[in-house]
């Protein structure tokens, strides 16, 4: 009889007797398991609701980091994701970013303890984003949006509790940013001329997917009298162009009055992102310079050589979100390792029970 | 008396294991040195082989380096310094 390999739905996470819930609040802060905001006390009836809805048993293997040892089971998860103030229909989004992020070429362990300060963004697209909530329009990194506030926050909570990514011990972060709190958007499929990331990526246009990406604060490309997109393209270009950037992936996310000029004058997602690779470009001597290199590391030779600050035009990763109004779309840089860290995507699964 | 309020443990809960450290050699033949890959880690290592050559002269040193600061270090490579060293000296340079 083997009974090892056995699915159960039993939770074995240990069971604590506090007296009520707020309580449980303050001895949440005690143990060091929150962000440094109160949680929602995870009790065994949320959280077994949070499983359902997946379709994961508890003991289900979401990922593993080697170099930590660590195994993220789906219970941890759903407890992280009460916590984190979430509803039950996100898990799937958020069992599909934990699956993403633990692909090898996402190097979890290196953006989440590195002194650089990233943090997982995550880009959600298809049906999920009017289904869950997802806030693709105004103020697209602020608050106010529950799906956005409460999923990137189990994503870090998760991190904390389950990965051991405590700042200090094992995020070294020297500045972090405000997204290690939350940092969740979605894409405007309806404003959005072009195919959405996740198609581009590969994932069937009827179906949610989750792109992470490790990611710096999202910087402003502020062009609100630009009128053109060749000027638009320099606007980009120019705020691309900041210290040492050593290639790997960025996010640029364009608002719509951006997407609109591009759309008029007929420009593709190529296009946009080989100009962008032409423009973002320096003397190789001048970004060795600006990047703090050593002057026995820069050779007579780089002078007749240029730097371009996404290495090929396919690695500027572009969605349509943001508000209505204003010539502000965004940047996100990508972790100082560049290439080390590489954008996920993955389908969100289907609950086949669920309506 | 009114019902006790259940919750969860959120964090792993598996204490990590605690290795032993390997047994110190009293002789060895060779030192192998594991630069991180960060920059500036190989003039720290350098200094350090030199130091090393000056205390123990006979003693061969085998200088390996990352593919980069920012992964771990794979298995083939932890394998073969494992194979061709008895010591290794490993650290991080910043």
């Amino acid at each position: 009889m083997d009974t090892q390999t056995e699915a159960t739905w039993e939770l074995t996470s240990r069971r604590i007797e506090l007296d009520d819930p707020a309580g449980a609040m303050e001895f949440y802060y005690r143990q060091g398991w929150t962000d440094g905001l109160p949680v929602v006390p995870p009790t065994p009836a949320r959280v077994r609701e949070f499983l359902e809805y997946s379709g994961n048993f508890p003991g289900d293997i979401l990922g593993v980091i080697p170099a930590r040892n660590r195994v993220i089971t789906a219970e941890k998860v759903a407890i992280n994701a009460v916590m984190a103030g979430c509803l039950p229909n996100y898990m799937p989004v958020i069992v599909a970013a934990i699956e993403a992020m633990c692909q090898e070429s996402f190097n979890l362990h290196g953006i989440s303890a590195t002194t650089g300060g990233t943090a997982p963004l995550l880009i959600v697209n298809g049906p999920a984003v009017q289904q869950l909530n997802i806030n693709c329009g105004v103020n697209l990194f602020g608050p106010g949006v529950r799906a956005n506030a409460t999923i990137g926050r189990a994503i870090r909570l998760i991190l904390m509790n389950v990965c051991g990514s405590i700042p200090g011990v094992l995020d070294k972060a020297c500045m972090g940013h405000p997204g290690k709190y939350s940092y969740v958007i979605a894409e405007n499929e309806e404003g959005n001329p072009w195919e959405p990331l996740s198609v581009e990526r590969g994932i069937p246009a009827s179906l949610s997917a989750v792109t992470v990406f490790a990611g710096e604060a999202p910087h402003h490309v502020n062009s609100q009298v630009g009128g053109t997109g060749k000027r638009l393209v320099l606007s980009i270009a120019n705020t691309m162009m900041g210290t040492v950037y050593l290639g790997g992936n960025w996010i640029l996310a364009l608002c719509p009055e951006h997407v609109t000029i591009f759309k008029k004058e007929g420009w593709t997602k190529a296009q946009i992102r080989e100009a962008v690779w032409e423009q973002a470009a320096r003397p190789f001597d001048a970004f060795k310079r600006i990047a703090g290199f050593h002057d026995e590391l820069i050779h007579p030779e780089d002078a007749e050589s240029t730097y371009h600050y996404i290495h090929t035009p396919d690695d500027l990763l572009i969605v349509t979100a943001g508000g209505g109004a204003g010539g502000f779309s965004a940047l996100i840089p990508p972790w100082a390792a560049g290439a080390d860290s590489r954008p996920v995507t993955r389908a969100v699964g289907v609950c086949i029970d669920c309506d | 008396m009114t019902e006790p309020f259940i919750v969860l443990d959120p964090t792993l809960e598996v204490e990590a294991t605690r290795q032993e450290r390997a047994p110190r050699l009293a002789t060895f033949h060779t030192i192998g040195l594991l630069d991180n890959g960060k920059p500036n880690s190989d003039k720290l290592l350098k200094k350090v082989a030199s130091m090393l050559e000056t205390c123990f002269p006979d003693v061969q040193i085998n200088y390996y380096r990352k593919p980069g600061a920012y992964r771990p270090a794979s298995n083939a490579l932890l394998d073969q310094v494992a194979a061709e060293c008895d010591v290794a000296l490993v650290g991080i340079g910043d």
